[in-house]
């Protein structure tokens, strides 16, 4: 048979352009997108799914709810795909940052961290001292007037034994309400004062001068007479007392170094050019 | 004036002679109170009296890090002991989950990080194809999971077999390595009069299904610390009791101090408090005697629950249906019932039945709270909570499952977990020996989150002015005992007064009322349960079944707020008891109920725009504190 002859064959045609068209379509299908079109649900897959099942809710899926699985399973798969063929998880901030969030989660803290030595401790104290100050400190007793028992006179109640405290304050651990709380604190920060009376109170106490009865002030209870008897300034404790704290926050900053190091390790196997119009840089440097 | 100063030294003298008049073999080994601190309650300013013998001091004694298997396997890969401390400490730290800033709104007193003991730090090594994690047993069994992303999957299997997970000596190098990290991180935090830390671990016993987990905590430090490495049940086996021989033989070999807390009790298919061991042979006086020993407190209330009462085996108490959580960590069908054996307190009445038949009380529990938690974030707070397994701790996870296991629907979600758990102890100071000897003497009480405080004594002789006075804790200490203390019979026909004072979280809401609940064993050895509602807020009347009405609910279920419009700041009673009977055994403790306050589950539904009613959870619960009770016993 001649070739021409061939060419005008009909079965030829449909040969040809069925190839065509399949080629075409593979074409499409397999390099523009590079999606595989074959879902297989191997029985592996279903034994899985079932398992899976299984483990949540501790009995076999019925029938109807097999092929629901099946369904969505096949569903995730094509959906899946189509999304990745389409590039949608290298543009998506979320997959890179999972991705990232775990790689990071399989890399990081790994290298033992050494317990430091006297000088480097010492170094290390000096140069962060801002953060072991202690907060002031106060001392200071009350006199308690229950707002629920006393209602609307609560306050006036308490201005009333306040002026009688000023003149004069020998009994002034009997006076007032009954409270559960202590009368007298030594030497308390304020979070700490603001967990035995509430946070108010706590504020007010640091504005008020020391030596005399004063208020009233309000608490989560009811109304306080207060008398401040010593206030202690923020101090620095020495490294012996606090040397563990110390010895803490080091070893964090060197884990976090030594993170930073592996990182940094990594980026040096990358070459990295960084394209930038004059126009942009110019922006940058003006900032 | 001398009245007014007492040194806090002298009270405490006292107060441990009150303490001591019992008879038990468990208390033979009274624990001393310590002598406080120089450098605190006593302060540097001569002119000061701090004149309370105890303080109260919130933390945590049961709270996993990375190092857990379930931990690692639900997410857990960042968050490391240190890390834990850190957070309870108060600072901002990442979550292991979904990687924003958490930070506990009030910073703890104090925390033990007790990861569990099997294949402890050894489940992140598989994931990272470390040879000989990955050749263990639970290599082989998990690995290929892990790998593929499977770890629900491998955690269901893990509970389904457990018997898969066979003990491997291999793993010991690891195991001593982390735990090695784990005495690190306790030693670096701990600070004396700050922040306490406790070196322990969990033995994770699950017995055909039944959770008979135990806290295992030491007083001890480094030193002993080293000489050990946490003991599991892989090597122990099911059965309490060789966990107590080992803390027996351990406490002789290295002159350490052991205590052992069992939990979760919910979850026990009525085993925990049973008459019979964990073959169903009836409990000997030996049992007995070392169960007293090494388990003097029980944690009560976590984020799996709460486990003091069921609606089932307390019909009469309308406040019992409380976090009540049913899911058996056990892939069988089997649905968890309540059985005495699973509440507390009804184990406190088994207790006081058994100590008439073998002369020891073997579940004399003092209450605590904790966690439980697994991101290594101790955090028990409504609307901060950070989930029980990292997954749990965004809205959108809280529907699907989080812990495998038996039942309709399988396993728990997220919605049936609790923000919940804090143990609440009355300690001379913030410190190691002042805390631990506290729970052995089990002045201790559990809240589910709040920092409601309270106080609980009871006495022979206390008046209305007593309860009044200024120094009521120390007449309470010097006339009485404290929670967890032994009423002893004076021959006398007295009747017993106990004194409750409590007064609300000042950061939190207000009280609805106290209760005193009291457990006793009748002439014929049958035992029984009543609930008093002592004093409450208001001016609310006492139905015809002696009950007081409901407070109220100020909370707004479109915004998740609530008011402290309703309700009482304090609450305080001179309480005796109308049914007293000096021939019969008892216990007392109370119950402080808040106001209605949003679970946190609620915030979630207006987070998400959905109804709370999806989440089957109230959308509002009444947080409470559960105190040790004090126990009463005729003269014999």
């Amino acid at each position: 048979m001649k070739i021409q002859s061939l060419l005008k064959e009909p079965f030829v045609h449909f040969l040809v352009l069925g190839g065509l068209v399949f080629g075409a379509f593979s074409l499409w299908g397999a390099s523009r997108d590079g999606i595989d079109h074959n879902v297989v649900v191997t029985s592996a897959d279903v034994a899985r799914l079932e398992a899976l099942w299984q483990t949540q809710y501790s009995r076999a899926p019925t029938g109807e709810e097999l092929s629901a699985i099946i369904d969505n399973h096949i569903k995730e798969e094509v959906l899946y795909r189509e999304a990745m063929a389409l590039g949608l998880a290298d543009d998506d901030i979320i997959v890179r940052r999972r991705l990232v969030q775990k790689f990071l989660f399989l890399s990081e803290d790994l290298i033992p961290i050494a317990e430091p030595g006297e000088e480097v401790l010492t170094d290390y104290y000096e140069a962060h001292r801002d953060r072991y100050l202690v907060s002031p400190q106060t001392s200071f007793r009350h006199v308690y007037l229950s707002a629920e028992k006393r209602g609307e006179m609560a306050r006036a109640d308490a201005v009333l034994l306040i002026a009688r405290l000023q003149k004069g304050d020998d009994n002034w651990r009997e006076l007032g309400d009954p409270f559960m709380l202590q009368r007298e604190y030594a030497a308390r920060k304020e979070t700490e004062i603001a967990e035995l009376f509430g946070s108010g109170f706590a504020g007010a106490l640091q504005d008020v001068e020391e030596g005399e009865w004063t208020g009233p002030v309000r608490s989560a209870y009811g109304w306080h007479g207060v008398k401040i008897l010593d206030r202690a300034l923020q101090t620095l404790p020495p490294l012996a007392e606090i040397r563990n704290e110390v010895i803490a926050d080091y070893s964090g900053e060197q884990r976090q170094n030594a993170n930073q190091a592996f990182y940094q390790a990594v980026r040096d196997r990358y070459t990295v050019s960084i394209e930038r119009d004059a126009e942009s840089i110019n922006r940058s440097a003006a900032q | 004036m001398n009245n007014s100063i007492k040194l806090p030294i002298i009270a405490v003298g006292l107060f441990a002679l009150a303490a001591c008049g019992e008879d038990e073999a468990a208390r033979t080994e009274a624990p001393q109170p310590v002598a406080p601190l120089a450098d605190t309650a006593s302060g540097e300013s001569s002119a000061v009296a701090d004149i309370s013998p105890t303080n109260v001091y919130f933390g945590d004694t049961h709270l996993h890090t990375k190092w857990s298997l379930d931990a690692f396997l639900m997410q857990n890969r960042s968050v490391d002991p240190d890390t834990a401390y850190r957070f309870a400490k108060g600072l901002p730290t990442v979550h292991p989950y979904h990687r924003a800033r958490v930070q506990l709104q009030r910073p703890l007193d104090f925390l033990a990080v007790t990861d569990h003991a099997e294949y402890l730090g050894v489940f992140p090594k598989i994931g990272e194809g470390d040879p000989v994690a990955v050749a263990s047993a639970a290599g082989k069994l998990l690995k290929e999971d892990i790998d593929a992303g499977r770890e629900f999957m491998a955690f269901g299997k893990m509970l389904g077999s457990t018997a898969g997970l066979k003990q491997d000596k291999a793993v010991d190098q690891i195991v001593s390595s982390v735990w090695g990290d784990l005495i690190d991180a306790a030693e670096r935090h701990n600070e004396p009069g700050t922040f306490t830390t406790f070196l322990g671990w969990e033995w994770t016993t699950i017995y055909q299904g039944a959770n008979l987990h135990r806290i295992v905590l030491m007083k001890d430090g480094r030193d002993k610390a080293e000489q050990i490495i946490p003991y599991g049940f892989l090597e122990s086996g099911p059965d309490p009791r060789a966990l107590w021989s080992w803390l027996e033989e351990t406490t002789e070999r290295i002159g350490a101090t052991f205590i052992a807390i069992p939990h979760n009790s919910n979850i026990s298919k009525g085993m925990m408090f049973s008459k019979n061991d964990i073959n169903g042979t009836p409990i000997t006086p030996d049992y007995a005697k070392i169960s007293a020993k090494w388990e003097p407190i029980v944690e009560v209330t976590q984020v799996k629950g709460d486990s003091e009462s069921h609606p089932r085996l307390s019909p009469n108490d309308e406040f019992a249906d409380f976090e009540v959580y049913e899911h058996l960590m056990s892939m069988t069908d089997e649905k968890a019932e309540a059985q005495p054996g699973d509440y507390v307190r009804n184990g406190l009445m088994v207790g006081l039945e058994l100590k008439e038949s073998l002369g020891t009380n073997p579940f004399k529990y003092g209450m605590i709270g904790s966690t439980d938690a697994h991101t290594g974030l101790s955090n028990a707070e409504e609307m901060n909570f950070t989930g029980k397994y990292p997954t749990d701790s965004i809205p959108e996870n809280k529907g699907i499952g989080v812990i495998p296991g038996a039942g309709e629907g399988g396993g728990s979600k997220g919605w049936d977990l609790g923000a919940a758990g804090l143990a609440a102890v009355w300690a001379e100071e913030n410190s190691r020996e002042a805390i631990f000897t506290a729970f052995q003497r089990r002045e201790t009480y559990a809240t589910t989150g709040t920092r409601l405080k309270v106080r609980f004594f009871g006495g022979w002789d206390f008046s209305e002015d007593d309860l009044n006075a200024s120094d009521f804790a120390s007449i309470g200490y010097t006339r009485g005992v404290p929670m967890g203390g032994d009423l002893v019979n004076t021959g006398s026909d007295k009747v017993p007064s106990f004194m409750v004072y409590a007064v609300k979280d000042p950061l939190g809401a207000n009280l609805d009322r106290v209760q005193i609940v009291k457990g006793w064993l009748d002439q014929t050895g049958t035992t029984h349960e009543k609930v008093f509602d002592v004093v409450w807020a208001g001016d609310r009347v006492k139905n015809a079944e002696g009950k007081v009405p409901a407070v109220g609910n100020t909370v707004d279920l479109e915004t998740a707020r609530y008011e402290n419009s309703i309700g009482a700041v304090e609450l305080s009673t001179l309480w005796s008891d109308p049914d007293f009977d000096a021939a019969l055994s008892a216990f007392y403790y109370v119950r402080v109920l808040e106001i209605p306050t949003p679970r946190h589950t609620l915030f979630d539904a207006v987070a998400l725009g959905q109804s709370f009613t999806e989440m089957g959870k109230p959308a509002t619960i009444q947080e409470r504190a559960y105190t040790s009770p004090i126990w009463y016993e005729p003269a014999q």
